[in-house]
């Protein structure tokens, strides 16, 4: 082993409780930057997941020139038809509404609820809507209506409540309707319809005199097929209008709001692992100066003060490379753990987490060259001895 | 490197350490202190030499000086044919790693290793054959004086007297031509003292090494070969 190899590690095993706080602060700033990342990167996916699982499907389709004409048949029946690509497909409608609480001796009234027209048996397919259902069932006839959370608690409804729904059709009459409330719905994100209502298409389509839809969300089997099918969507409808947008897309304006927040939140622990360096900078001023007389000896004894440097350095390079490794440990533990437990904080959406052992292992990279560039200059501070003033100290 | 080159030749010169003219000064106008005053001297190979004198008088800077611990303001210092006046601080530590033993009044062991692993330090830096080889060498030594069994201590458990002989062991361990010993017994009783000196005389006999030792207890080494005597920096008498 060779000498200056030998006395780092002596020196440093020595103080050992110096060492453990200086391998524990690398630890601990690389596992803070993986839980960032992964707990920032798991709300950043589980936001795309329910945006396709409850609004968007894997492609929404519109019609730039306003709602969809074309019979629903046929449309789905097209994309049911491309293979094993499409898991389901299916068409809304959306409208806002007023609704009144009828159960209730003077009504309870909502105003400007916005509305949405579904197809039950197609929803089962595309969508993950039936999920959101807390309280009751999903749509069990034309009659039927489902609230979102919010909106039940606002008219005080319960399942079984009768109430009165009012639009404006396309002639600018009002259309009123009564439904049974049959399901409250709710996320745990906000990101379904907890702020909305729910009925068959069939039954707002009548009440506004319209026949067309206001979107067609399509769910794949495999996420990557997206660009094929929208292709094949819009060579077979090139005459339409038809618009076609992945969830990359759809969701854009939510995620780069997510991915901002991710990036200052990497940041801010970047700056975490700063301070780390700082507490291994004095932790090693420490070490050096409790040996300024061992380090005269070994310049004595024939080393020079690239030698005593590289000691040093090869201490910070020790202290880097233990916190490294257990930093990756920690950091995969809870990676892992999120992955595999659905992490939820309260009640906010289940964690997406993907356990990415690349980025861990970066990190962690990371933490291995801080442990080094914090040992530069109490390092460089050696050099300053001189061997004769140093053996007398 | 020519110097390394030097430095791997056998010893070969009568004058192992030359100085001419040396001066130390401390700090600059008028606080400063004139430490070593052209102080000139010769030391022959196989010498053992005292430097005495009273505290203050530059015995101790005269030390490090030869050593090439320190450098000198002005003067001219060779170690075994080599001016190391100049020598860069990297050629320095070269001179002292292949030429010069210390041994210091505080034993200056490194109180993380070894017995061993202290002894077995100048042969790692010269890397002077195998794991094994060094081993044995360092085993041979510590024989020598007298602590082969506690080779395997650390040398923060041993006595004063213990690790000064330690200290001697390590100076002497790589064979260098010159063994420097800072008041190497000032810090011992009075039998530890004499064991330690009679073992650096006995291995200065047997292996021929130039031994220079700044002493306040002359008295204590009995005959030498010369005893140099400093006075307010400047040598008095050499007898």
């Amino acid at each position: 082993m060779d000498y200056r190899l030998k006395i780092a590690v002596s020196m440093l095993f020595k103080k050992k409780s110096s060492m453990l706080a200086a391998v524990i602060a690398v630890a601990i700033a690389v596992f803070v930057i993986v839980i960032n990342y992964v707990t920032f990167d798991g709300v950043a996916n589980a936001i795309i997941r329910d945006l396709i699982d409850y609004r968007f499907g894997h492609i929404v389709i519109t019609d730039r020139d306003g709602n969809i004409e074309k019979p629903d048949r046929e449309l789905i029946g097209f994309l049911e038809n491309t293979g094993m690509i499409v898991e389901g497909a299916t068409v809304r409608l959306s409208d806002v509404a007023a609704i009144n609480n009828t159960r209730t001796p003077v009504p309870v009234r909502a105003y400007s609820v916005p509305i949405i027209g579904v197809l039950p048996q197609e929803e089962a397919d595309a969508t993950r809507l039936i999920d959101t259902v807390v309280q009751g069932t999903f749509l069990t006839s034309r009659d039927s209506i489902i609230l979102g959370a919010s909106v039940a608690e606002d008219l005080g409804a319960r399942i079984g409540d009768p109430v009165q729904v009012k639009l404006i059709d396309q002639s600018g009459n009002v259309q009123t309707k009564r439904f049974t409330v049959v399901g409250i719905s709710k996320t745990a994100g906000g990101l379904g319809f907890d702020t909305s209502a729910i009925v068959h298409i069939e039954t707002l389509r009548d009440m506004n005199g319209k026949d067309d839809s206001s979107e067609m969300i399509v769910r794949l089997f495999d996420q990557r097929d997206s660009d094929r099918i929208s292709q094949l969507f819009l060579t077979r409808y090139a005459g339409e209008h038809f618009q076609v947008e992945t969830i990359e897309e759809s969701g854009e304006s939510i995620l780069q709001g997510i991915r901002s927040g991710i990036a200052f939140i990497n940041l801010v622990g970047y700056f975490g692992m700063l301070s780390s360096a700082f507490g291994i900078i004095t932790i090693m001023m420490m070490i050096v100066t409790s040996k300024i007389r061992e380090i005269g000896v070994i310049r004595a004894i024939g080393s020079n003060k690239i030698d005593v440097m590289i000691i040093f350095l090869l201490q910070g390079s020790i202290i880097g490379a233990m916190g490294a490794a257990l930093g990756f440990l920690l950091g995969s533990f809870y990676a892992l753990y999120a992955q595999n437990s659905n992490l939820t904080f309260g009640e906010s959406l289940s964690l997406a987490v993907r356990y990415d052992p690349v980025f861990v292992a970066n990190t962690a990279l990371t933490g291995l060259a801080m442990g080094v560039a914090a040992s530069i200059y109490p390092a460089w501070r050696t050099t300053k001895l001189e061997p004769s003033e140093a053996t007398r100290y | 490197m020519n110097h390394r080159r030097r430095l791997a030749i056998k010893d070969r010169s009568e004058k192992i350490i030359e100085g001419h003219g040396l001066t130390k000064i401390y700090g600059t106008g008028d606080v400063s202190t004139i430490a070593l005053n052209k102080v000139t001297f010769d030391i022959r190979r196989g010498e053992f030499v005292l430097i005495v004198g009273q505290s203050g008088s530059g015995k101790s800077t005269l030390l490090h000086i030869i050593g090439l611990l320190d450098k000198p303001t002005a003067g001219k210092i060779v170690i075994d044919e080599i001016d190391a006046t100049y020598l860069s601080d990297s050629d320095r530590s070269l001179v002292r790693r292949y030429k010069i033993g210390f041994i210091f009044q505080a034993y200056n062991l490194l109180s993380d290793l070894t017995v061993a692993e202290n002894v077995m330090l100048p042969l790692m830096m010269v890397n002077k054959g195998s794991s094994s080889a060094m081993r044995r060498k360092v085993e041979m030594v510590l024989e020598k004086v007298g602590l082969a069994r506690q080779i395997n201590k650390q040398s923060n458990q041993l006595s004063g007297g213990q690790m000064q002989r330690v200290a001697v062991a390590r100076a002497l361990v790589s064979r260098p031509a010159l063994v420097l010993g800072d008041e190497p017994t000032g810090n011992l009783d009075s039998k530890s003292s004499q064991d330690v000196i009679s073992l650096m005389k006995e291995l200065n006999k047997e292996l021929n090494q130039t031994f220079v030792i700044v002493t306040h207890a002359r008295e204590s080494f009995g005959i030498v070969d010369r005893t140099i005597v400093l006075k307010d920096g400047r040598i008095e008498k050499i007898e």
